[in-house]
């Protein structure tokens, strides 16, 4: 189990409540919905930028940038997309 | 702002639905025949389908919400061919009826040969029924991984039956951003369904009208005994004017659309209305 930097001692060495066939029961269409929504959202944004001309700001960059981390082999997913999009300094 | 809600199971909602329904400005339903969550014996779909054209009609009349059906078999009951055959044949005497829209929503749930089978024989019902012009028919498509396949599927069937099919006066529920495109190119009507997690959102619903066009295209939220809220077609609707759409479009979209299909069978009275848009007035004139 990969385990977030400060979890406790009993959470590192006790089995997860969920296996993984039942989290895929669970959450998978939940997933699917919200993979849906963000592919349908960078449709919306491409088709307005593609109208103005312009990109907008720097958000469309950084939900790009916390793609990269859904898609790649680390763990800790959640705790790296919060930082990705958190004001830092 | 009028709706018309083309696809509804009422059967599974309460009153208060119909209420709810009637305040935020709904005046007609279109209820499809369904699954009921289990297979039935032939002699409940007889009680089911006099619920659905006698009973149900009378609770949404307590509110002046006009309720119109539709008859079928559904695609989830369709692998017993037998069940089928004696089911269909209790159909023809209700298409008679003036609160009878046509055949639906028929269609494949799991894309088998016999859930085609039972598809195929709807279709010539529809056509032996009609006369010179076939019944109305409204067709689901499958589910998620099923839905692209399926959907393909329904066309060629119905491509199949050759000019005794007219697309005009078929509806093709369910669409999506993968199915849309080859719904609407090849003629047919266009329904959205709004069912968060399985089917489309408001957001998407919306995208796909600015995307295809808002001509032949009905939303629905196909509100069952899932979790579901028949007011997600209004969670659209406001969707669609948060973004800008003008309320002449509004009413085509969720109104005059339906109206326009339905009212290809002569029981549907609800006409589609004529609305201008005013320029806005400034906010201090108000």
């Amino acid at each position: 189990m990969t385990t977030a930097p400060g979890a406790t001692d009993n959470a590192k060495s006790s089995a997860p409540p969920l296996g993984d066939v039942k989290v895929l029961e669970l959450y998978f269409l939940k997933a699917r919905a919200a993979a849906l929504d963000i592919a349908a959202m960078l449709d919306r944004l491409s088709r307005a930028e593609e109208f103005s001309g312009v990109h907008a700001d720097d958000r469309r960059d950084r939900l790009q940038a916390v793609l990269r981390i859904l898609t790649d082999s680390e763990g800790d997913k959640a705790r790296r997309v919060q930082e990705t999009l958190s004001v830092k300094g | 702002m009028f709706v018309i809600d083309p696809h509804v199971h009422m059967v599974s909602r309460t009153t208060a639905d119909y209420e709810h329904m009637a305040m935020a400005g709904v005046v007609a339903v279109s209820e499809p025949a369904f699954w009921a969550g289990f297979d039935r014996t032939p002699a409940a779909f007889a009680d089911y389908y006099r619920q659905l054209s006698e009973f149900e009609p009378q609770r949404a009349a307590q509110f002046g919400v006009a309720h119109y059906c539709w008859m079928c078999l559904n695609p989830k009951e369709a692998e017993d061919l037998g069940k089928a055959r004696e089911v269909m044949s209790l159909i023809p005497e209700y298409l008679k009826r003036p609160n009878v829209l046509g055949v639906g929503e028929i269609g494949l749930h799991k894309n088998t040969a016999n859930e085609m089978e039972v598809f195929r024989r709807h279709v010539q019902l529809a056509i032996d029924v009609g006369g010179a012009r076939h019944r109305l028919i409204l067709i689901h498509t499958p589910h998620l991984e099923d839905k692209w396949r399926g959907t393909r599927l329904i066309i060629d069937m119905l491509k199949e039956f050759g000019s005794a099919i007219d697309p005009s006066r078929v509806l093709i529920d369910h669409c999506e951003e993968h199915t849309i495109r080859m719904v609407k190119e090849a003629g047919f009507w266009a329904g959205m369904t709004v069912y968060p997690t399985t089917k489309a959102t408001p957001e998407r619903a919306v995208d796909m009208i600015e995307q295809y066009g808002a001509d032949r295209v009905c939303i629905n939220a196909a509100a069952d005994w899932g979790i579901s809220d028949p007011l997600w077609v209004h969670r659209t609707m406001l969707e669609a004017r948060r973004r800008g759409h003008s309320r002449s479009t509004l009413i085509k979209i969720f109104h005059n659309n339906p109206a326009q299909f339905f009212g290809q069978h002569p029981g549907f009275t609800h006409k589609p209305l004529e609305v201008t848009d005013q320029p806005q007035m400034p906010i201090e004139l108000r």
